[in-house]
């Protein structure tokens, strides 16, 4: 009785159960012997199969479309941002300038009735600009609610997939550093510390295991819960829109 | 003597993965990574710099397309990064990166395959996997290896369906175990190991007409 080719490539790949049995075999037998020899001589033809080769430019090549999608979070974990973000970064860089330009305090919902009435006789002469800001955050906001809240609800049986809540909130985490400095900028503490927990969280989930054990995943919805996050981005976000509404029933009232 | 294996055979040239100017390198590696875990973005470029043509390989005996190949370096450096939190530097950051070389490359076999269903036809045109390779092939060994034999062991690899390829390549080249290969490739371990067998039957099939050039 012979081997099979079957055994022989088990036995060759150190996969077989009865490799002792095989080798003893293989001793003893020239048939099974040539076999093997043969099959040997053909996976060492196979390793020679031809690669094309790639020049010292292609690692260089490599890292010049990465580098752009690689950012460095304050966490200590690396997390890295979708090439699609490379739109956003603009929008929000834009948006961020103009934040700072005009003072992200100012349509922020938790200014006074005086800080509002010294904000509409310093209002900046260029309504439209002002809308794009408020529109650009509100955007922000209603995305990192809808991430949110599919967060919360996500569920499973030992694991959790969080896949594309991770793969959004690296989106969001750029545009939201952008308006955390602003406000930092701005000496608005009280939005920094908003901004600064809602990108905590945006990094933790971000570099989060996909298929996030149930554990973990409680902690973390036990931490949204805690920290009132998604009810304060609901309250931002709703506080945003009517600015938004409010300026498309009255075009002369200044947005911020 | 005939080649009866000792206890431990020597492990196939590829074995690790790795090139050996990355097991040259591969005691800085670790040291790279932790400063990348730091906040030093830039150094990561080392580590493509180290592995990208190791990666390339891999990828290319996977796919069998030099264009895809290309995609699966970039996607497995984005993935690396992105995961390098999860990286335990005890384990050899070669190793790890070609396990997720290899991810990569089951992913754009199994786009492609949802695309090849589609269009069937248009595939049969497709160059084959000879036309991806230089027409002279700059392979340190081209000199000692004939071309005969050369253009056989290319068909035959061709002749390989992807999944046969893939897990071939997972098994010979990188050293996978069966079992993993399976769960990488979605496949039970008997049709896992049914998968090697099938594509050592058609890579002998196609050698046969040569196996006297090489004994």
């Amino acid at each position: 009785m012979h081997l099979t080719d079957e055994q022989l490539i088990l036995f060759h790949y150190k996969e077989a159960d009865d490799a002792d049995e095989i080798r003893a075999h293989l001793e003893s037998c020239p048939t099974c012997r040539n076999a093997y020899q043969d099959l040997t001589r053909i996976l060492g033809a196979v390793e020679k199969a031809p690669v094309p080769e790639r020049d010292e430019t292609f690692a260089a090549g490599i890292w010049e479309r990465l580098r752009p999608q690689l950012w460095q979070p304050r966490s200590e974990k690396p997390v890295v941002v979708d090439a699609r973000r490379g739109r956003w970064i603009a929008v929000a860089a834009v948006a961020a300038a103009l934040i700072l330009a005009f003072g992200l305090g100012r349509f922020l919902p938790h200014e006074s009735p005086q800080q509002a009435a010294v904000t509409q006789d310093e209002a900046p002469p260029d309504n439209v600009r002002e809308r794009i800001i408020v529109v650009a955050v509100g955007e922000h906001l209603e995305k990192s609610q809808m991430m949110l809240v599919e967060l919360v609800n996500a569920g499973g049986n030992g694991t959790v997939d969080i896949t594309s809540q991770r793969d959004r909130a690296a989106d969001l985490i750029g545009d939201n550093r952008l308006y955390r400095l602003a406000a930092e900028e701005e000496g608005d503490a009280a939005t920094a510390d908003f901004l600064d927990e809602l990108e905590r969280l945006l990094v933790s989930v971000a570099n989060a295991d996909p298929e996030m054990p149930s554990e973990e995943y409680e902690s973390l919805k036990h931490r949204i819960a805690q920290q009132g996050l998604l009810l304060k981005v609901r309250i931002f976000g709703s506080k945003l829109r009517q600015q938004t509404i409010d300026h498309a029933r009255d075009p002369m009232r200044p947005t911020i | 003597m005939p080649p009866v294996p000792p206890d431990t055979p020597n492990p196939p040239p590829n074995q690790s993965g790795q090139s050996p100017s990355n097991q040259q390198m591969g005691g800085d590696d670790a040291a790279i990574v932790e400063q990348v875990r730091t906040g030093d973005t830039d150094a990561f470029r080392c580590l493509v710099e180290r592995h990208s043509q190791g990666i390339f390989r891999l990828a290319f005996r996977m796919t069998g397309n030099e264009h895809d190949a290309e995609d699966v370096v970039q996607e497995t450096f984005l993935r690396a990064y992105r995961q390098l939190h999860r990286f335990e530097s005890r384990s050899a950051f070669g190793t790890w990166l070609h396990r997720i070389g290899a991810n990569c490359a089951v992913d754009v076999i199994r786009a492609r395959r949802q695309r090849d269903e589609v269009t069937t036809t248009a595939d049969e045109n497709e160059g084959s996997i000879v036309d991806t390779l230089p027409a002279d092939s700059s392979a340190p060994d081209h000199k000692v290896f004939k071309a005969e034999v050369r253009q056989k062991v290319v068909a035959a690899m061709a002749s390989l369906s992807t999944m046969e390829r893939a897990a071939f390549v997972l098994r010979h080249f990188e050293d996978m175990p069966i079992r993993e290969i399976g769960a990488t490739l979605g496949l039970k371990e008997n049709a896992t190991k049914n998968t090697i067998f099938r594509a050592l039957a058609k890579i002998r099939r196609e050698l046969e007409p040569i196996m006297s050039e090489l004994r």
